[in-house]
């Protein structure tokens, strides 16, 4: 007697999911925001709409009308002194000012991690903050260089505890590191997708977010989520 | 806080009744709150009532202050409207600025399931009075 094992029945689930703490498709038209893997449903502000997406759609932010998604600060969505990534999909309509992709911020003092496109270098970069409001840590993505608008980019951004590094890259492409000059903190900011507290709105599309609590992501998970530049979906399996 | 702030209170509160009524009417006939852009494009200064700019509007919503109504010919403050929809429910807050001796005064009134929006008059300074704080 014989078996035939049936390889997508039994596939083994993606290591991606290991310390997952929320994973926003951003499919959604208006109004809340799923998370599909946490419990971090995103509260629509001044009505985020939505478009073509990487993967399906996106939510579209018009910064003109102070758009963004946020969550109240949580212990799951709470970082530090830990490792953590995010990953996200984005797309420029315009590089007017410092545009938010994703921070946990309530004002100059009170705020913990921030993802943007920055104007004045014109780069990507990912800073963390100590519980002054101190910058301690920042990653420019200078080996990318300079992004376009109307084009989707993948952007991955971290915090390694151990080496005490803060890193960013685009497109899977090589990893711009900056070291860690104090202690990251956990604050009580608000979680916000598109903007800080007040300002900085994104105007553009952001889609396919995740946010995991965990080392770095591997080469291979990586390669995953980028696909080649065609981007994979939750659960990666 | 300076006195002429708990003028402002008082003269909001005044009207207050017509901004919810006209928030709750827009919301029965399309579904959401209204989204109101800046009354003024700079807070007034000094407690010196001016005129709201009733045609502003953010991109992409038609509707403005004349078309919604609520608000009293001439403001000590100047106003906008943040709208959200939630895990909670929909909501919005009412933002408020004044400029007194030279600092920016804000306060913030949540309708809505999300109380913590809400903020009593704050002077905002640094990164915050200039809308920052990236």
């Amino acid at each position: 007697m014989s078996f035939i094992l049936n390889p997508y029945r039994y596939a083994a689930p993606s290591s991606i999911l290991t310390n997952l703490v929320s994973y926003w498709q951003l499919e959604e038209a208006s109004g809340t925001r799923f998370d599909y893997h946490g419990t971090n449903d995103l509260t629509d502000n001044n009505t985020v709409t939505q478009a073509t997406g990487k993967l399906g759609n996106a939510a579209q932010f018009t910064a003109a009308n102070s758009e963004s998604l946020t969550r109240a600060d949580n212990a799951s969505l709470s970082t530090g002194d830990i490792d953590f990534c995010f990953w996200a999909w984005v797309y420029l309509d315009t590089k007017t000012g410092v545009m938010i992709v994703l921070t946990k911020n309530n004002s100059a003092t009170v705020r913990e991690f921030l993802l943007r496109y920055n104007n004045g270098p014109d780069r990507f970069e990912f800073l963390i903050y100590d519980s002054g409001g101190n910058i301690v840590g920042t990653a420019t993505a200078n080996t990318f260089g300079s992004p376009s608008t109307a084009t989707w980019y993948f952007l991955y951004a971290y915090h390694d505890s151990v080496n005490n590094l803060v890193g960013i890259s685009v497109n899977n492409g090589t990893v711009d590191t900056g070291a860690t000059t104090g202690a990251p903190a956990d604050t009580a900011a608000a979680f916000r997708i598109g903007s800080t507290a007040t300002a900085s709105f994104w105007n553009g599309r952001i889609d396919s977010v995740g946010f995991k609590k965990a080392p770095l992501l591997t080469s291979g998970e990586l390669a995953t989520l980028f696909n080649s530049g065609s981007a994979s979906e939750y659960p990666w399996s | 806080m300076p006195n002429l702030l708990d003028e402002i209170t008082t003269r909001l509160g005044a009207q207050w009744g017509y901004l919810t009524q006209a928030q709750e009417a827009y919301r029965a006939a399309h579904g959401a709150y209204y989204q109101g852009a800046w009354t003024h494009t700079e807070a007034p200064t000094g407690g010196a009532e001016v005129a709201p700019d009733l045609d502003s509007h953010p991109l992409g919503q038609q509707a403005t202050w004349r078309d919604v109504g609520g608000l009293p010919t001439t403001m000590a403050a100047r106003l906008r409207i943040d709208t959200y929809d939630g895990p909670h429910g929909a909501g919005y807050v009412v933002v408020m600025q004044t400029r007194l001796d030279g600092v920016l005064w804000e306060r913030r009134v949540n309708v809505g399931a999300e109380t913590e929006r809400e903020s009593e008059w704050r002077p905002l300074f640094g990164e915050d009075a200039e809308e920052g704080g990236d």
